[in-house]
């Protein structure tokens, strides 16, 4: 067995092993039946909008949907210095007594979050990009999972609001399988990211922390580190709704994964000290490790597979160069020229347990997938993926930050 | 931290490592086998058309002709063949056993068919190109290619290709009676040794009356030729 081949199988082993590994802990996992709330505690939702005039009034809309007693809920929306209208769309709004307007020169959305940090007293926060929408039940859901659990943070499933184009179905499915994701890393104790959509955080937790930071472009990844780091407790609840407007075109798509997974490797830099530190438990033993080596992993099959490719193309040309290109009929395929390699049949065991982790997903978040979801994830994501995440990995490396759009 | 969780995945992990291997090599295993009984049914036909003809002198060349299934089943072989020593390494010693006994069956083949020729006085071409797997022979790929598109177009050419480096004694005859250089590759048309890259007009220029050879091996017993016997593998 050559060097490139143990890798290969040793990194496929990895691949497995994470994937069991999570796959027993939501299995072991039993729900424990939530109590009714006996009092409902204040919560402030901050939305921070960046040029968001296209989205915002649904967002904001959204919010004030939610069941909840109106007089507990305060929702902040920190203009951060846009240059389009959304000031404007937010101005609309300025009659609504539960919204506040809060108008910031440009300086990020750690420093919206923590402007409008400063304007409440709410027992909860809680943050929702403008891009995105809740379900009316999401606020009082998470909540008495919150208060039931008596957890630190609670982060909910989001799913793509419109999975009608090929790269929306892709990220539907991929979300489907984030859905599952977080549920395992909530059972192991490991979330590791309170994302922007709709994650909600005790006020003394984050003041402790002393509100947010700058952070590489994943602020809701520093902070929840931070919590993981102090022992805080994130927890996940499949049944908090949220819709996300995923990117519709490659480029905004790749756009934002870079800065995610830039933020997310320079996050993992500056956390390094849990990597692998057994004070931190699951987290620190099994999930970060496995993360960092499932970029590095991706890029590897990645450059396998072009180094093949290229080898393949050249050789074609050489033929076509020697005698000419001709066209032929298939020929019909024989079991004995079946590709049966240990590496094969570990990838195709590989693909089999994605898919069941993405119905697992869909089933415990009750998401619809689009009919086209699963064959387009399973077919287009390899082939994207790698873009970001070479992408991000070499910013990281030259510490290039990745724009924000 | 439950350590157990993390024992019990390990367990299971390994347990499906370790089937997928297992399948892996029982198919691959499969696959040898099966090459194997080709080539001793190749072994068994030569053998039977060796005996047929010693037998009988008088053998009617059609009789001999009809048995075509032996240039089928050897071009079958060389394709598997080459499947496998893509998938399992040049260097397998499983394939390096098959690819021994494969070039002397080519070997054989080359004489019965050079007898039968004679006897039922044929011209036929053959065609014996000597490759190389290692770095000695940057031309070999192409040449390979040339090989088979010959072979494509004209299936009554014999061709025979035989791995220089196989270390079977009976090929460093072949080489030596035929006069083969060390400079890969190596093409010995009609006995006379040709060395380095051959293009299609090359070989189609020192193989006389090419354009007559472009009839289907399915049609030699109409024609009075001897039973095709081609290998169309680039290199093996």
């Amino acid at each position: 067995m050559d060097l490139m081949t143990l890798a290969t199988h040793i990194l496929l082993f990895i691949a497995l092993y994470t994937e069991i590994f999570l796959l027993l802990a939501f299995l072991e996992y039993k729900e424990k039946p939530t109590h009714a709330l006996r009092a409902y505690p204040s919560v402030a939702i901050i939305v921070p909008c960046f040029n968001e005039e296209t989205t915002v009034a649904k967002t904001l809309h959204s919010l004030l949907a939610l069941v909840y007693p109106h007089n507990k809920v305060q929702i902040i929306a920190v203009n951060d210095g846009s240059t389009d209208q959304t000031l404007a769309v937010l101005q609309t709004f300025k009659d609504e007594p539960r919204i506040t307007i809060l108008d910031q020169k440009n300086a990020g959305k750690f420093n919206a979050m923590n402007a409008a940090l400063a304007h409440t007293h709410a027992d909860i926060v809680g943050c929702l990009d403008a891009d995105s929408f809740v379900h009316p039940q999401a606020l009082v859901r998470a909540i008495t999972h919150l208060e039931t659990r008596n957890a630190d943070a609670i982060t909910p499933a989001i799913m793509v609001s419109y999975p009608n184009t090929v790269l929306g179905c892709v990220q539907q499915a991929e979300y489907a399988l984030s859905v599952f994701i977080r549920r395992a890393f909530d059972v192991t104790g490991s979330i590791f990211v309170t994302p922007g959509p709709f994650s909600l955080f005790r006020r003394s937790s984050v003041v402790s922390l002393g509100g947010w930071r700058h952070a590489h472009g994943t602020e809701d990844m520093d902070i929840a580190m931070r919590m993981q780091e102090r022992g805080m407790r994130i927890i996940n609840a499949p049944d908090v709704h949220v819709m996300t407007s995923a990117p519709r075109t490659l480029r905004s798509l790749l756009k934002q994964r870079t800065r995610w997974t830039y933020g997310g490797i320079m996050n993992f830099w500056d956390f390094r000290h849990m990597i692998g530190n057994r004070k931190h438990g699951t987290l620190g033993v099994i999930i970060l490790p496995s993360v960092i080596i499932s970029i590095f992993a991706a890029l590897f099959f990645t450059a396998q597979f072009v180094f093949i490719s290229i080898e393949r193309l050249i050789s074609l040309y050489v033929k076509i160069e020697t005698v000419g290109f001709a066209l032929h009929w298939p020929n019909i395929p024989e079991l004995f020229f079946f590709n049966t390699s240990s590496i094969t049949i570990m990838s195709v065991i590989l693909v089999a347990l994605v898919i069941a982790l993405i119905y697992i997903g869909k089933s415990i978040s009750r998401i619809r997938l689009h009919p086209m979801a699963l064959p387009l994830y399973i077919t287009l994501y390899p082939f994207i993926a790698p873009w970001w995440l070479g992408n991000a990995a070499v910013r990281a490396l030259l510490r290039v930050q990745a724009p924000w759009r | 931290m439950s350590w157990i969780r993390y024992l019990i995945a390990f367990g299971i992990t390994a347990v499906i490592f370790a089937t997928a291997l297992y399948i892996s090599d029982r198919l691959n295993t499969a696959r040898i086998e099966n090459i194997r009984t080709i080539q001793d049914n190749i072994a068994i036909d030569i053998l039977s058309l060796e005996t047929q003809f010693d037998l009988l002198q008088e053998l009617s060349c059609t009789d001999i002709r009809e048995n075509s299934v032996l240039s089928r089943e050897l071009a079958n072989l060389s394709r598997r063949l080459a499947y496998t020593e893509e998938n399992l390494g040049t260097e397998n010693e499983e394939v390096l056993q098959l690819k021994r006994q494969y070039t002397l069956l080519q070997i054989k083949d080359l004489i019965l068919m050079r007898r039968v020729a004679q006897k039922c006085k044929l011209e036929p071409v053959f065609i014996l190109y000597f490759y190389s797997n290692q770095d000695d022979c940057p031309d070999c790929e192409r040449q390979g290619y040339v090989l088979t598109k010959l072979s494509e177009d004209y299936p009554q050419l014999r061709i025979y290709s035989f791995d220089y480096h196989i270390g079977v004694p009976a090929l460093e005859t072949l080489a030596t009676i035929n006069n083969v250089p060390a400079q890969l590759p190596v093409l010995v048309i009609n006995d006379k040794a040709y060395s380095g890259f051959k293009s299609i007009e090359d070989v189609s220029g020192l193989v006389p009356n090419i354009e007559d050879l472009t009839e289907a091996a399915t049609s030699t017993v109409k024609k009075n030729t001897p039973s095709a016997v081609s290998d169309t593998r680039e290199r093996l």
